[in-house]
Formats: structure tokens, C-alpha cells, sequence
């Protein structure tokens, strides 16, 4: 504390928030207790982060050979040292496989299969873990069935459910599972601090996730069924999907063509790609209350939406299971397959305004879930001091 | 204040009050100019300024700072109102420009205190709740520390590091990217 005079808390919040490098406010909180503890207040964090902006993309990471832990490339307009955002602090285990499922704000969701040497099988655990401040958490299993396969693994940050997004590190997150096997999906939330997860366990031929907001997950099931979870929360609902949608049967093509959003109005969205080019709208009549009769609302026309400049000979496909770092209301993820070597381009549309974005380049589309890992470290990039990373204030909790 | 310029407000305007510092010095300003105070200015709402204000959390070699910088402010503030309503006549923008720049030099020079000085005048500000004082002297105490090390920043305002040796390593070793 101040040997001269005691200054509360709040006064000394008002001075640290008006530092505009993060440098900065790490050296300021190395000072004394007091302004640690001011610091390491998540409303301060939250507080600093509307206050000097979104932040920017420290890199990215990619899955890496069989055996070989994901690895780190930074973006090109960051200088960071990309060894700060190594995995090496994570267990050393042989025969294992590390696979990164999702990143949101600092943090990194990794799955970790380690294999059984001699008999071919193996285990999974979920690693949740902050690489700048070389820490992690092993997440129990969420099944407790062997031989089950994880549909999608996502982080959810305080505010998935408004426009901002806030992420208190490995204090304060949520881990979003969905795994299927033996005639059942269960679907589970785990909650920093807790040992176990909240699940529920529906009984199907298959599942398969069909869509991700920031409000609720939604799992396409046989005969039609969908279940959603609200991710707030952790109830369940379900609606059968409207025979109104053409041709929709259990093969494989209605799954992989049909995604269910939330428009800017927070009601649902059925939206489906129809023959690889058109993309199809339908919204519940009735001002979109639950168990009202779906109807189309209306339809796209993806090359219209292109400014017409695509490939017209390759088929356009939704991506269902991408992080939710990717979603924005009224928007769903769609992607075109290049063909030879080059990768999938992947863009957002717009369904309400009809507008196409391309998504960067950076997103590591090899990875199929997350489609993008990328670390979304806050950058401090107009300061003499360097880059640095907010992210890392965080890691002040003792 | 819809009724701007009756007679009432003007009277209003010239009236003065008596503040009391922890010294039992008195000062007396115009209303105007202690309403900068939103603690002040809801005594005033409230009628209990009779007698004058006791103020015993503020020096009065801090209250005479404070009630210089109100001084300034409270015609800064007046100024502001009287141009609004020919705001896009430019002559008024100019005299408005040159206002500000000198009150942008008065702050600036204001703010030339030692160290105590300056923490005494941020403690009065956050009790007075004068916004526009506060925001100066938070932002001050900010810019000098951009850029210091921890030890700089400890020395500069006399910090006493609390911080165990292992918890400030714990820290360094946690926010390694800062320290290089």
C-alpha cells in the first residue's frame, strides 16, 4: 500500500484503468498487494477491456502430426516471442495426442487421447489450460461409456449471451461437451471450480450437433427430433423439425445441410443449402413462438450474395460445430471446397442482410472443430511498450 | 435548466457559500462554483448549508487547490452554456477553441504538485465527487507510471511491496512477456 496516505480500492482502480499498456498494468500490479488484488478483479478486467478496445489476434494454433503437441504461429502483425504460447508445460505423457478443440479469450481447450501401448485402445480427457500463464486443468470425463465419440467440445466466456465477449481465464469458464455412443448422446457443462459435470443423457441412433449460438446448442437426432440446451441454463427442449423442409430424411445429406441459428430477434432459424447453391430460411410463424408452424422466409441465392463471383461447380456446405468465437447473430458459417490441395474457404453470410464475409485466412481449416483456433490474446498494439497481452492479467489470481 | 436566465437563477448564481476545511480555515466561493462539489451541490439541494459546509477530510491547503481549480472550471462550464446556442457560428468556435486551449494549459500547470500533493488532491476530488478533477489527477498519476518498472513505480510513490518474494515471483514467472 501507499506508505504516505491509504487510497481506496476504487481510486486505485481509476488510475489503472487509465493505462493504456498492458505492460503497464502488469508492472503496476507487481508493485504491492493492494493493486494486485485491484487488478485481479474480474470487473476491473472486464471494466479495461470495454474501456480500450477489442482485442486483436495474438496467432493461431494448429494441430500438429500424430504425436506432436498443436503448435503455436503467431500473426503477422504481432511481435511477440511465440515461444510465450508454447505447450510445453503440459504433461509429459507418451503415446499421447493432443487435439485443440477450441480457443476463446486465453484460453485453450485441448483433448488428450492417450493411447494404451499393445492393445490399441485409449482414453480421453479434456485439458483446459491458459498457455501465457503455463497453466492447466485436467476436466474429468464426461462419459463414463467407452468407445463413445465426442461430437464437439466448446470453451463458453461470460457474455456468449450478449455482444461482448469477456474471458477471466481459468477462473472463471464453462466447458461445453457433447459425446455419443452405444444409442446415446449425453450432453454435459462443466464449471471452473466444480469436480463433475452436469449431464443429460438422451436415448438415439446417432446425433449430430447442427448448430451453436450464444444462447443454445442444438443436436439434430434421428426421426427428425432436435434437442437444444439452453447454455445458461443447462435446460433442455425439443421441437421435430418441420416437414415443410424438403426432403429431409436420416441420410446423411439433411445433417450436413441444415443448421438451426438465432436471428438478431433471438428467434430461431432453420437454414438449409439446397442443391449446393441456395440457401434456405424458415422462421416460425406466429412471431416465432415455440411450437408455431415454420415457414420459409425466404431464400438466397449464395452466388447473389457473392456479388456473382464463385465457383459455380463445387457445392456449398454449413459448417455446424465451429467455436463460438466465429458466431454472430443472424449469421451462419458456410464453406466451399477449393479442390486439389488448397483449403475449404470458409465464409459467414448473413441471413438477414444477405451479406457474405470471408473469414482470414489464418483459421487452420485442416482442424475441423474449432474451425479457428485462434488465441484471441488482446494485443496492446498502439504503444511504444510492445505487444502485449491482457490475457495475461488474469493469471494474476493467487 | 429549462428556465436559464430568469431572475431567480441569476440570484441564484451570485450566492455564496462558506466552506470549512479540517483546518477550520473558511473560504468563501460562489454557489456556482462549489456545485462543480456534487457532494456540495446536493448539500445545497438538501438546504443544509446554513453555517457553512465542514469539510474535515480536506486540508485547506488542499481546499484552496481544489476551489481554484472549481473557480476556473465553474466559468469554463458557464462559457459553455452561453455558446450553445449559437454553436455553429464559427467566431463563437474559435473564442471556444482558444478557451479551451487555456484551460487545457491551466490544468497542465495545475497539475505541476509533488507526489502527496497530488494523491491529497485525487482523495478531496473522489470526496468533493468533482468528476472533471478526478478524471485529471487519476490520468496524471496514470501517465507516470507508463512505462516504469515495478521498483520505479514503488519508489516514485513510496509503495511499501507487500508481496511476499514468492508471490512476486510467482507473478514474474506468470507474466514472464512483460518483464523482458
Amino acid at each position: 500500500m501507499l506508505a504516505t496516505v491509504a487510497i481506496p480500492d476504487d481510486i486505485v482502480e481509476l488510475i489503472l484503468l487509465r493505462l493504456d499498456s498492458l505492460v503497464s498494468l502488469v508492472h503496476a500490479a507487481t508493485t504491492c498487494k493492494q493493486w494486485r488484488r485491484v487488478v485481479a478483479d474480474a470487473v476491473f478486467r472486464r471494466r479495461y477491456r470495454s474501456l480500450h478496445g477489442p482485442p486483436m489476434a495474438a496467432g493461431t494454433y494448429h494441430n500438429g502430426e500424430r504425436f506432436e503437441r498443436p503448435h503455436f504461429v503467431p500473426s503477422p502483425s504481432a511481435t511477440i516471442d511465440g515461444r510465450h504460447f508454447s505447450l510445453d508445460f503440459l504433461p509429459d505423457d507418451t503415446y499421447c495426442i493432443w487435439t485443440v478443440r477450441d480457443c476463446r479469450g486465453s484460453l485453450l481447450l485441448l483433448d488428450r487421447l492417450q493411447l494404451q501401448p499393445g492393445n490399441g485402445g485409449g482414453y480421453s480427457n479434456l485439458v483446459i489450460c491458459e498457455p501465457l500463464a503455463r497453466r492447466y486443468e485436467i476436466i474429468p470425463p464426461l462419459s463414463t461409456f467407452a468407445n463413445c465419440v465426442q461430437l464437439g467440445a466448446f470453451i463458453l466466456v461470460d457474455g456468449d449471451d450478449n455482444a461482448e465477449e469477456g474471458c477471466d481465464g481459468m477462473s472463471n469458464f464453462r466447458v461445453l461437451c457433447v459425446v455419443h455412443g452405444h444409442y446415446k448422446t449425453r450432453a454435459g457443462m462443466f464449471t471452473s471450480g466444480s469436480s463433475y459435470w452436469r449431464e443429460e443423457t438422451f436415448y438415439s441412433l446417432w446425433a449430430s450437433i447442427v448448430g451453436l449460438t450464444a444462447r443454445s446448442i442444438y443436436l439434430y437426432m434421428n426421426e427428425g427430433r432436435v434437442i437444444s440446451m439452453d447454455l445458461r441454463t443447462s435446460e433442455f427442449s425439443n421441437f421435430l423439425l418441420p416437414s415443410i423442409i424438403e426432403g429431409w430424411d436420416e441420410d446423411d445429406r439433411i445433417r450436413h445441410r441444415m443448421t438451426i441459428t438465432a436471428g438478431r430477434d433471438n428467434k430461431e432459424r432453420i437454414v438449409v443449402v439446397h442443391f449446393g447453391c441456395k440457401v434456405k430460411v424458415y422462421a416460425r410463424l406466429d412471431g416465432g413462438s415455440c411450437g408455431a408452424e415454420w415457414a420459409l422466409e425466404k431464400t438466397i441465392e449464395i452466388s447473389e450474395a457473392m456479388g456473382g463471383v464463385h465457383r459455380h461447380n463445387r457445392d456449398w456446405d454449413l459448417i455446424q460445430t465451429a467455436s463460438l468465437s466465429l458466431h454472430r447473430a443472424g449469421s451462419v458459417l458456410i464453406q466451399q471446397e477449393q479442390g486439389g490441395s488448397s483449403r475449404a474457404k470458409c465464409f459467414r453470410l448473413d441471413v438477414e442482410t444477405r451479406e457474405m464475409e470471408l473469414l482470414p485466412d489464418h483459421h487452420d481449416m485442416k482442424v475441423e472443430v474449432p474451425l479457428s483456433p485462434t488465441l484471441r490474446a488482446c494485443i496492446d498494439h498502439d504503444d511504444g511498450d510492445g505487444d502485449a497481452l491482457c490475457i495475461l492479467v488474469s493469471s494474476l489470481y493467487i | 435548466m429549462a428556465s436559464a436566465g430568469s431572475g431567480d437563477e441569476k440570484a441564484a448564481a451570485a450566492a455564496m457559500i462558506t466552506l470549512i476545511s479540517s483546518d477550520n480555515e473558511k473560504f468563501e466561493v460562489t454557489e456556482a462554483t462549489a456545485t462543480l462539489s456534487q457532494t456540495i451541490r446536493h448539500m445545497i439541494e438538501d438546504g443544509c448549508t446554513d453555517g457553512g459546509v465542514p469539510l474535515p477530510n480536506v486540508t485547506s491547503k488542499i481546499l484552496a487547490r481544489v476551489i481554484e481549480y472549481c473557480k476556473k472550471h465553474a466559468t469554463a462550464a458557464a462559457g459553455e452554456e452561453g455558446s450553445s446556442s449559437s454553436f455553429s457560428d464559427a467566431a463563437f468556435l474559435e473564442v471556444d477553441r482558444a478557451f479551451l486551449e487555456e484551460l487545457e494549459e491551466f490544468d497542465d500547470a495545475f497539475l505541476e504538485v509533488d507526489r502527496a500533493t497530488l494523491f491529497d488532491l485525487i482523495l478531496a476530488a473522489n470526496y468533493l465527487d468533482i468528476k472533471g478533477l478526478l478524471n485529471l489527477t487519476c490520468q496524471k498519476v496514470a501517465d507516470s507510471v507508463k512505462g516504469k518498472t515495478p521498483e520505479q513505480i514503488r519508489e516514485m510513490y513510496n509503495i511499501v511491496n507487500d508481496l511476499t518474494p514468492e508471490e512476486e515471483a510467482e507473478i514474474r514467472r506468470e507474466t514472464q512477456w512483460a518483464f523482458e
